[in-house]
């Protein structure tokens, strides 16, 4: 046994697979698998693995999809109970499941021509953004007590992805920019070219009752696209401000120092603690972007120094009695400097106004406790707290729109469970929790005047104000049940349900009333024989809102989801493995409305069937052919880009469509040699 | 002589009885760290050698069945004499995990060659074994490449805990989507505040039916915050056009991008102009 145990192991799967459906067919499945718009494609796995006891030495090697626009390469060789090296190298394709028409020229770059065609007539974009990254990862075990580990990552991301550009009417847009389908608005993708690398350092140490370790994490973002300057031609004579510098991410970096550990107090009261201290930082440089700020300014110079504080205690002082206590704070200090960057109100009453100082302090805690009644029963009575304060409002920052604001919440909450094993084939649990926020007075902006004011009597001042639903007093109650029933030693079942409600309460009469969602599932596994099992499940899933706009219309928004999955795996003959399974997944979203105007929008339906079937046959001892086949079939029907046939168009002419009926089929054909 | 300890336990539970493990980490022998059966299941004399006048052999002093009545706490125990010099492990205590009273083998597989739970292929079948609600969301059009298999649970939450909320594996939600979305971090001249203090007041990262993982389709989702642009009686779709400014017609409000087809720097701008309208608009 140590012999196998100890000689090297490759498994080689060489194969090809072949891809039928359009571009247009494959646009959901091949939103991260880079099956694109080739018809066939190669396969290559490596898998490779070296134990020698006697050396200690042990090396891994993983290669997966070699061929493709996805592969992973992954090193690990390590003498276990000394030292660990990593390395591993990945790509990964996201394609944009929309498909571009448009007389854009130069997409993708920071500075494209806006060209204007007739609908439809434009080039087909593809749009898309990989992320090439490479990990090394190094871990030394000083001593029994002493370990150091480092990890290095860097990850390019290239590409570019939807974007725009708004509020531009010109004498080019057909008819008038307040009528004609997307008027005064562009679509600009967004040039993605940039850099994230991360390092992180670890130094541990071990006592009997002590464990600490002291980590570094450093996170540098550096983009070579600092703004997208597109030449708009004719929709640059526009009578609202030029508005076609748009800055894109700046370069920013991070670094984090924290202290970690936990503590035996005695064989039945631990703690574990974590202390951290974070600074962001900002400061690209607007004219390096093209961006002119106010005089004198260079940059932001932002600076968030965030200290970060947790302590959690367990103890189980009786064996029936277990306790926990949990407290975290978090004090972010905005410290980037004021300096007027914005404009409250218009003509001769506007005044500069600043950026806003935005610290904020948060403090998190849990109480807990669990007594064992019996062996099979157990109950948990358990008590949440949170408060944020968003700090008070900058004097000289201006508040953009009607929002009525709050500097505190705070939100408690009770909670429990039940957990019993009814009989050796059946345990269940229940718990249910319900938790209460609410914070202090609203305040009110100006949209001509700088900082807020309270507000006595919100009920009157704000009656037709928006309460943003993160800061709205807020009554949440939840419900669970689960149950695990395994009746025979061939049949395994799982029920499992929940329904939860949120309820906002605010001043007036607007915003977000209500959330509710609800899901139940049955899982099941059932082995026919020894050669033969299926499993499955059935779930369903509710989630509704309902609000209301000073506009004068309610809307609420139903959503349904219903998955079904049935799985199988079995032996045909004693070299024949085969499996599969059949999945669909059923989503409704249903937006009713109270609309003066009549008509309303239609439910937006997403159906989609996937069969997977594979078999694998030992053609002899150590190599095996294996056979996928993958069929899948979406439907959707969104009115986002197509409305019944009116399909929304930019001013420039370019639209963006999805085929509402993809049906796109895989077959791979895969040689497995396993040497040894 | 008569075998002892881990010895005498292979006397009955032989390779017939028990599944291989000789490449896993456990079954790595030069490796001084390796348990043996006793390390986890204790010693365990009774089972070992039943006593007089017993019908049934006693079980082992902890095990680690489905069926098992060891607490999850003692079975966890074991684990942790070995697992909780890793700085990964330190805040395991009083995680939800452990205060739901989750046990290692709840997850992991220690009986085997390979844990499903620690590949990213296969992760997500030992996650949903719970967590439901997840499998559903992730099923939707709009996700992370998590059913593809290019991405698993456990890139974005430690389940071993953590210092912030859902045991994300940094110290916040933020800040664990920043370790791949970093060009969101900012700060920015022009925040938005939702933004800023958590992701996942606009985002559910496991999936949804709208684009970029949005929990509620624009305008719906900005509405329940700002004041709408439209009209009193304006409709959202083609042909109930009525009085709304520049582009502010319904069919940019709600077709396209929606919101964003306009206000297209949602997760703030860094553009400094003080040409009104400023940037604070997200626009530019």
């Amino acid at each position: 046994e140590d012999d196998a145990a100890s000689a090297a192991q490759t498994t080689i799967s060489v194969g090809l697979g072949a891809v039928d459906g359009s571009n247009a067919d494959r646009a959901l499945f091949r939103q991260y698998n880079g099956l694109r718009d080739q018809s066939a494609v190669g396969m290559l796995d490596i898998d490779y693995s070296l134990r020698k006891p006697e050396t200690s030495s042990w090396v891994q090697f993983t290669g997966s999809n070699l061929l493709g626009d996805t592969r992973e390469l992954g090193l690990v060789w390590k003498n276990p109970g000394s030292w660990k090296f990593t390395a591993d190298y990945g790509e990964l394709v996201h394609y944009d499941p929309n498909r571009v028409n448009t007389g854009l020229l130069g997409a993708g770059s920071t500075t494209p021509q806006v060209v204007v065609v007739p609908q439809g007539t434009g080039a087909e974009l593809d749009l898309k953004t990989k992320r090439t990254s490479l990990g090394l990862g190094f871990t030394k075990i000083i001593s029994p007590r002493l370990q150091f580990a480092v990890d290095l990552k860097t990850e390019n991301k290239e590409g570019a992805r939807l974007f725009g550009l708004g509020q531009i009417c010109s004498p080019l847009i057909t008819g008038s920019c307040n009528t004609a389908l997307g008027s005064g608005v562009l679509m600009l993708p967004e040039p993605i070219n940039a850099n994230h690398s991360q390092v992180e350092a670890r130094l541990s140490y071990a006592l009997e009752k002590l464990r600490f370790s002291v980590g570094y994490y450093g996170s540098f973002y550096r983009n070579d696209n600092a703004a997208l300057q597109p030449n708009l031609g004719g929709f640059a004579s526009t009578t609202t401000p030029v508005l076609n510098s748009l800055a894109l991410a700046p370069d920013n970096q991070a670094h984090q120092l924290d202290l970690s550990g936990s503590y035996d107090f005695t064989g039945t009261t631990h703690g574990s603690f974590k202390l951290g201290y974070a600074q962001a930082t900002q400061n690209a440089d607007f004219a390096g972007a093209g961006l002119i700020g106010p005089a004198g300014v260079a940059n932001l110079g932002a600076q968030v120094n965030t200290t970060m504080a947790k302590i959690g205690i367990t103890s189980r002082p009786i064996p029936k009695l277990s306790l926990l206590a949990d407290l975290r704070y978090e004090d972010k200090d905005d410290q980037t400097p004021l300096a007027n960057y914005n404009v409250a109100g218009a003509g001769a009453t506007a005044v500069s106004a600043t950026n806003r100082d935005l610290s904020s302090k948060k403090i998190k805690g849990k109480l807990q406790a669990s007594w064992q009644f019996t062996s099979d029963y157990r109950g948990t009575l358990g008590a949440d707290y949170e408060s944020i304060d968003r700090g008070a409002f900058t004097a000289t920052s201006a508040v953009s729109g009607f929002i009525p604001l709050r500097q505190e919440t705070t939100e408690t909450g009770v909670r429990a469970e039940l957990r019993r094993r009814l009989t050796n084939d059946l345990s269940g649990a229940i718990s249910v929790s319900s938790s209460k926020r609410d914070g202090s007075n609203w305040l009110q902006g100006s949209s001509s005047a700088t900082g807020v004011t309270e507000v006595a009597d919100p009920a009157t001042s704000l009656s037709s104000a928006i309460f943003m639903p993160t800061l709205a007093d807020r009554q949440r109650d939840k419900i669970k049940l689960f149950a695990d029933w395994q009746p025979s030693e061939k049949l395994s079942l799982q029920f499992s349900a929940e329904e939860g409600k949120d309820k906002f309460s605010t001043p007036s009469t607007y915003g977000l009333h209500d959330t509710r969602m609800n899901q139940f599932s049955v899982d099941w596994g059932y082995a026919l024989s020894d050669k033969w099992a299926l499993n499955g499940y059935v779930s369903q899933g509710l989630q509704t809102l309902n609000q209301s706009h000073p506009a004068g219309y309610v809307i609420a928004f139903d959503n349904t989801n219903t998955g079904v999955g049935l799985g199988f795996t079995g032996k045909l003959a004693s070299k024949l493995l085969v499996g599969g399974n059949l999945s669909y997944v059923d989503d409704k979203s249903v937006y009713k409305q109270t609309l003066v105007s009549s008509g309303g929008l239609p439910d937006v339906v997403y159906r989609q069937t996937a069969l997977k079937l594979f078999g694998k046959y030992e053609l002899e001892k150590g190599s095996s052919v294996r056979v996928d086949l993958v069929h899948q079939r979406v439907s959707v029907n969104d009115w986002a880009w197509d409305n019944n046939g009116a399909q929304f168009a930019y001013s420039d002419g370019t639209t963006v469509t999805q085929n509402p009926n993809q049906t796109v089929s895989f077959i791979g054909v895969t040689y497995i040699y396993l040497l040894k | 002589a008569e075998p002892v300890g881990a010895a005498l336990c292979v006397t009955c539970h032989d390779e017939e009885d028990l599944p291989d493990m000789s490449r896993s980490a456990h079954g790595f022998t030069a490796d001084k760290r390796a348990p043996d059966c006793i390390s986890c299941h204790g010693p365990s004399p009774t089972h070992a050698k039943k006593p007089a006048g017993v019908a049934e052999r006693p079980h082992p002093d902890r095990m680690f069945t489905k069926k098992s009545t060891t607490p999850a706490s003692e079975r966890n125990a074991a684990c942790l004499t070995c697992h909780n010099k890793d700085a990964k492990r330190a805040l395991w205590g009083g995680s939800q995990h452990d205060a739901a009273d989750v046990a290692c083998n709840s997850c992991h597989k220690i009986h085997a060659n390979s844990d499903k739970v620690l590949s990213k292929a296969t992760q997500t079948d030992v996650c949903y074994t719970c967590h439901k609600e997840q499998r559903t969301q992730m099923n939707r059009p709009s996700h992370h490449p998590v059913p593809e298999g290019k991405m698993s649970c456990s890139d974005c939450h430690n389940p071993h805990g953590s210092a912030g909320p859902k045991l994300v594996k940094r110290d916040s939600i933020n800040d664990t989507c920043y370790t791949c979305h970093a060009e969101k971090r900012g700060p920015f001249v022009h925040s938005h505040e939702p933004v800023t203090e958590d992701c996942s007041n606009c985002h559910n990262a496991h999936g949804t039916t709208v684009a970029s993982m949005l929990k509620a389709r624009p305008p719906l989702l900005c509405q329940q915050c700002h004041t709408p642009h439209a009209q009193t009686g304006d409709g959202p779709i083609p042909g109930q056009l009525t009085s709304a400014t520049r582009s502010q017609n319904s069919v940019t409000i709600w077709q396209g991008r929606s919101c964003l087809n306009c206000h297209t720097q949602v997760h703030g701008s860094n553009n400094p102009s003080t040409t009104n309208p400023t940037p604070q608009l997200l626009m530019r």
